[in-house]
């Protein structure tokens, strides 16, 4: 099961690979907006006590994240173009629909974790951002990311019958979710209604938890408590994926 | 190598399969035909495990095919190919990607794929064309690379659905080579199509599938001659005169018989001195789409001429 899966997943790279646009495009843009929303970050840090604060502490994180849900699109794409070029129905007259999955699955995982990696480290260097605690800590939390963004692109396309929902509805989540979560602005910078509301997106653990090791010098124990977090969304996320996944669902990879 | 028995299937109130029965032996090139929306893809859906039947039973190898047990399910996968009516391959990679990857897909891995995939591309004319983008290929040579996609792992059961759909001449006689080749070498095939010359040419058995039932099953001479009628025309200098029996066209006459010969004497003796303007008579002998419009009620608005 495990080769059938693994030449998915190559197949699968291969295909991300021969359309790297959308891909590039979502790691240059969060690097250009970290370019406009760094000065106006150091100063906010500055006013919350950081004063040695440069702003990228704030706007790379943000960034990274924010353009995290994005990917759910790129990812979700290959889904759906499976079935409008007809190779899903001959990927399943071979194999049995796990096998399928993983090998989907896992390519979707290189790509997230991918995507962070990059931006983040590019935002590092170019922004000259200074992680005050541990780095592996920063890793982790930005791992069990990618696993709640990619549980959540599995929910959304369960529960979506086209490739024009599935944008909209991931475009739509990636500002709310990542807007609430503090990716522009510190939480504590929005209106106690949001504040609230934060609680209830992913993106807020996950900067919450960045936030602390960046600027806060936070370790493993913080890293725990985020990833544990980030771990009951991607359960939730993927017991929404498995009440509606069914293979043999039409989906519609064009309007 | 199949049994097919009692096979049921409704699409909501649209009963699709009403029993169909139908069994191909090792070796066999079935040709299942019948009109839009007979039920042929849906019945190779089913025996494909991509829909579900609502009653009866496929056996595939002697294998339950409907079931839903793993073992069972992982012993038909793997005799199985089948190149659905909708090309199934990835355009924006290129042949030989697509040959790896649906081969490795298929279990067939190292110098065992790289062979199949030679012998593949031979047989169906392919060679020349393994570096270019599968979307960049012209429809015949898509339709060509989606078949070689079913053959990469000498399957003992193909269903190939309308596999000729936009070949050119040389690419369908290709793809008909190979078909009899993978059949001469114990494969049971079955080849949905609407081009019954094809059967002829592949001298496949037929299943006429209408209605949601098989209603005839048999070798391409048996259905010819049990259902087949030869097409009979007298052609006149000038407008033909009426007879009846016959359809006039123009200056011809013609007719579909079981006995041309006795038919077209019976006419010339009917036609009152008219005869003197006959230029031509002519006979077409019965074919297998004069069966098929017979079988399945199409042809019963022509004119039948008793001998």
């Amino acid at each position: 099961m495990l080769r059938r899966s693994m030449s998915l997943a190559h197949t699968t790279l291969l295909l991300y690979l021969s359309d790297p646009a959308p891909l590039l495009v979502f790691i240059l843009m969060p690097l250009g907006l970290m370019a406009f929303l760094a000065p106006a970050s150091r100063a906010l840090l500055v006013s919350q006590g950081y004063a040695y604060a440069g702003g990228a502490e704030q706007a790379v994180p943000g960034m990274t994240v924010m353009f995290t849900f994005f990917v759910i699109g790129v990812i979700g794409v290959q889904f759906y173009r499976e079935q409008g070029w007809g190779t899903w129905d001959r990927l399943r007259i071979a194999s049995g629909t796990m096998e399928i999955l993983v090998g989907k699955i896992v390519p979707g995982l290189l790509l997230l974790v991918a995507q962070l990696a990059v931006v983040f480290a590019a935002g590092a260097l170019l922004f000259h951002l200074h992680v005050e605690g541990s780095l592996p800590a920063l890793v982790l939390i930005a791992l069990a990311f990618a696993v709640c963004i990619l549980a959540l692109t599995m929910a959304l396309i369960s529960w979506c019958r086209t490739l024009d929902q599935l944008n909209v509805l991931a475009n739509v989540l990636a500002i709310v979710l990542s807007g609430l979560g503090g990716s522009f602005a510190p939480v504590n910078q929005l209106p106690s209604w949001a504040q609230a509301a934060a609680h209830a997106s992913p993106a807020y653990w996950a900067l919450q938890g960045m936030r602390a090791v960046i600027l806060e010098g936070a370790g493993m124990r913080t890293a725990a408590s985020t990833c544990l977090a980030l771990a009951a969304f991607a359960g939730a996320f993927a017991l929404l994926t498995a009440v509606r996944f069914n293979a043999r669902e039409a989906k519609v990879s064009e309007t | 190598m199949l049994r097919i028995e009692g096979l049921e299937k409704s699409y909501g109130k649209l009963a699709v399969l009403r029993g169909v029965d139908l069994h191909v032996a090792p070796g066999e090139v079935c040709g299942l035909v019948g009109a839009n929306g007979a039920g042929k893809t849906t019945l190779v859906a089913i025996v494909t495990g991509l829909r579900d039947a609502e009653g009866g039973s496929v056996r595939v190898a002697g294998r339950d095919a409907l079931s839903n047990r793993p073992a069972d399910r992982r012993a038909i996968r793997a005799m199985v190919g089948c190149a659905p009516q909708e090309l199934g391959l990835y355009p924006t990679i290129s042949a030989r990607a697509n040959l790896q990857f649906f081969g490795r897909w298929n279990g067939v891995r190292g110098r065992m794929l790289d062979r199949r995939i030679e012998e593949v591309c031979d047989a169906l004319d392919l060679s020349d064309l393994l570096h270019r983008r599968a979307g960049d290929l012209s429809g015949g040579q898509k339709r060509r690379l989606h078949t070689a996609l079913a053959m990469l792992h000498a399957p003992r059961l193909l269903f190939l659905d309308e596999p000729t759909v936009g070949a050119d001449v040389v690419a369908r006689m290709k793809l008909l080579g190979a078909v009899k080749r993978i059949a001469s070498q114990g494969c049971a095939v079955v080849y949905a199509t609407h081009y019954l010359a094809e059967i002829e040419s592949l001298g496949a058995s037929v299943a006429v599938l209408d209605g949601g039932r098989i209603r005839e099953r048999g070798s391409l001479p048996e259905v010819v001659s049990r259902h087949g009628h030869a097409r009979a025309e007298l052609e006149f200098n000038g407008e033909a005169p009426g007879l009846e029996g016959w359809h006039r066209d123009g200056s011809r006459l013609w007719a579909m018989t079981a006995d041309p010969a006795s038919a077209t004497a019976a006419a010339i003796s009917r036609l009152n001195g008219q005869e003197r303007r006959l230029r031509n008579v002519r006979i077409i002998p019965a074919s297998l789409e004069s069966a098929y419009l017979a079988i399945t009620g199409h042809g019963m608005e022509e004119p039948y001429a008793a001998a």
